[in-house]
């Protein structure tokens, strides 16, 4: 557990936050596969055809880089990230 | 010899306050546990409750509403009622009888701090029968229940839930410690008896024992009758003591401690009665929705009450509180069917096609939000792809409910959360409202650790069975669909022919 960093997941669609926990090495696009893994075919549905994935701090608009690391971002434990279709 | 009627001596019979000689009123009454709004002494005298009742009285009344329960009990046929039941019915008694015995039980100290530090004597005397009520209703419960415990191990739970760490328990005790058990017996009383037993109990008590009646468990809808006809009694201590507060100036403090209470025990019973309501209880038996019920006996009556008693609408009432009533049980029902295996009960989907036209007319907008939610699910189960309906994933809980963080899912996706940063910690809540009464007293709620936060800070043991070791639920405690997945079949035709 002590390898691992914990993150709010809000995932667009879903009707509840969930906790994901990743190695904080990982890149935000692993973190989004993580949670496509965890939560498409869960409870959300497929995503539409070409449909880009971006990921926001929880109520901000401005996305984030997610070709960064985790570790780079200086969130907080249990920072709540939106992971929402790009529009 | 003539006995004097009852009305001519109660009064001055309950007049029990005297001047001590020996100790200081502060050693007597001390604030914290009694009186911290410094109300006078004339003033509480003045307490007067509505329903007044004498100890002979008392033990006769109690004892006819026992015989007129536990004689309907033992009429019907209980165990051979239960192997008959819908599956929704048996998962509404399972929840029932595993999560409210332990809060009936803590309930009565609560009134028992109220009778020994309550400075009103006719306060006192209430709280006094008050605990003999709340003994009573967990005894009742805790025996109907144990009834079915050669039925299902679920029942056990009447007992075994306060003494685990289950996530729904710990739930529950953070939300009735905080309004029973650790303020003075002023406070208590009002967050207890007028804003969680008047404004909500009836939902449990009275809504579904219509919903019992009708589906022919006379013997549940009874004992849910008789253990309300004690709580329309000695929910009563909470408005003269509200009365009083105003008086003496206290409105902003009477306001704010409705205003939190009301607020905790609403998310609690949205998620047991709204569930149980809306999803558990069999479609056709069903009397109103939860939404309906709501109305009737929140917004109306409740409602009634406090603007009589000269409070306010709490703040929330409007922007927070109303659209709460269409949401949250459903978010909730959703999570509870999804882990299911982390609670006692077993579970049902309670979403069949008929079901769930139903919801739609009750709820409109339900398909396109949390129906699209069911709609992967439902998928799931056709394709006997049960083990994606249950997450690999643990669900973030808010730090004021204890309970999932839950908004509206699907095409009007809408699910936010507000934080605090406190001591390097982050707290998340559900609401504006569940973040204001966190803020009212930080130091009270900071040192809490909701289930999730123990399992990210390692409290729990290490491997997927973890949680549930944490939570003493081994493989054959833990819940699973009530119905094995038939209330999915009622779509297999639609998809073929798709």
């Amino acid at each position: 557990m002590s390898e691992q960093f914990p993150l709010v997941i809000n995932f667009q669609g879903d009707y509840g936050m969930k906790l994901l926990l990743v190695d904080p090495q990982a890149t935000l696009d692993h973190v989004v596969e993580l949670a496509k893994d965890a939560l498409i075919g869960v409870v959300v549905k497929p995503l539409p055809e070409g449909t880009k994935l971006i990921v926001r701090r929880h109520g901000e608009s401005s996305p984030l880089d997610s070709s960064k690391k985790v570790a780079d971002f200086g969130f907080v434990k249990m920072e709540a990230l939106d992971i929402v279709h790009s529009v | 010899m003539g006995m004097l009627a009852t009305r001519d001596w109660y009064d001055l019979a309950r007049q029990t306050n005297w001047t001590p000689k020996y100790v200081t009123d502060a050693d007597f009454f001390p604030p914290d546990f009694s009186d911290p709004y410094g109300v006078s002494i004339d003033m509480w005298e003045e307490f007067d409750e509505p329903y007044k009742v004498t100890y002979r009285d008392y033990v006769q009344t109690q004892r006819e509403k026992d015989v007129g329960a536990y004689s309907v009990k033992s009429a019907t046929s209980r165990s051979e009622f239960y192997r008959k039941a819908e599956p929704g019915w048996k998962s509404i008694l399972q929840f029932h009888f595993g999560s409210v015995p332990f809060v009936e039980y803590g309930s009565i100290s609560a009134f028992a701090r109220m009778t020994r530090f309550g400075k009103a004597p006719g306060m006192r005397n209430m709280a006094t029968f008050g605990s003999l009520d709340e003994t009573r209703h967990a005894q009742i419960q805790m025996f109907f229940g144990y009834e079915f415990i050669g039925e299902h191990r679920a029942f056990d739970w009447a007992q075994k839930a306060p003494n685990t760490d289950n996530w729904v328990v710990i739930s529950e005790r953070h939300c009735f410690d905080d309004v029973e058990h650790t303020r003075d017996s002023v406070s208590s009383a009002i967050m207890t008896n007028f804003a969680f037993e008047q404004g909500f109990t009836n939902l449990q008590f009275i809504a579904l024992s219509a919903d019992a009646k009708k589906y022919g468990d006379y013997s549940f809808s009874a004992m849910l009758q008789t253990v309300q006809s004690d709580e329309a009694r000695h929910s009563q201590i909470g408005e003269p003591l509200i009365e009083i507060m105003l008086r003496a100036g206290r409105k902003e403090e009477a306001q704010r401690l409705v205003d939190i209470s009301f607020w905790r025990v609403w998310k609690q019973f949205s998620a047991l009665s709204g569930v149980s309501i809306d999803y558990y209880t069999p479609l056709d038996r069903r009397e109103h929705s939860f939404k309906e019920f709501i109305d009737n006996f929140v917004c109306t009556q409740f409602l009634r009450n406090l603007n009589a008693l000269g409070l306010d609408k709490p703040w929330y009432w409007d922007d927070y509180f109303l659209p709460d009533v269409s949401a949250y049980h459903h978010a909730q029902q959703i999570g509870m069917y999804l882990y299911r295996a982390t609670q006692w009960w077993d579970a049902v989907a309670g979403v069949s096609p008929r079901e769930r036209a139903w919801l739609e007319e009750k709820y409109p907008g339900w398909t396109d939000t949390y129906g699209q939610v069911w709609d992967v699910i439902t998928e799931n189960v056709l394709a006997g792809n049960y083990d994606r309906t249950e997450p690999k994933i643990l669900p973030m809980f808010c730090n004021m409910t204890g309970l999932e963080l839950t908004g509206v899912a699907g095409k009007k996706w809408d699910v936010k959360a507000l934080h605090l940063d406190i001591d390097g910690r982050r707290y998340h809540f559900g609401s504006p409202v569940d973040k204001w009464i966190f803020e009212q007293e930080p130091d009270r709620y900071k040192g809490h650790l909701s289930f999730i936060d123990r399992f990210v800070a390692g409290l729990m043991p290490a491997g997927p069975d973890g949680p549930f070791e944490y939570m003493n639920m081994p493989a054959g405690d833990r819940g699973v669909c009530g119905d094995n997945y038939k209330w999915a079949e009622g779509y297999r035709g639609r998809a073929a022919a798709e």
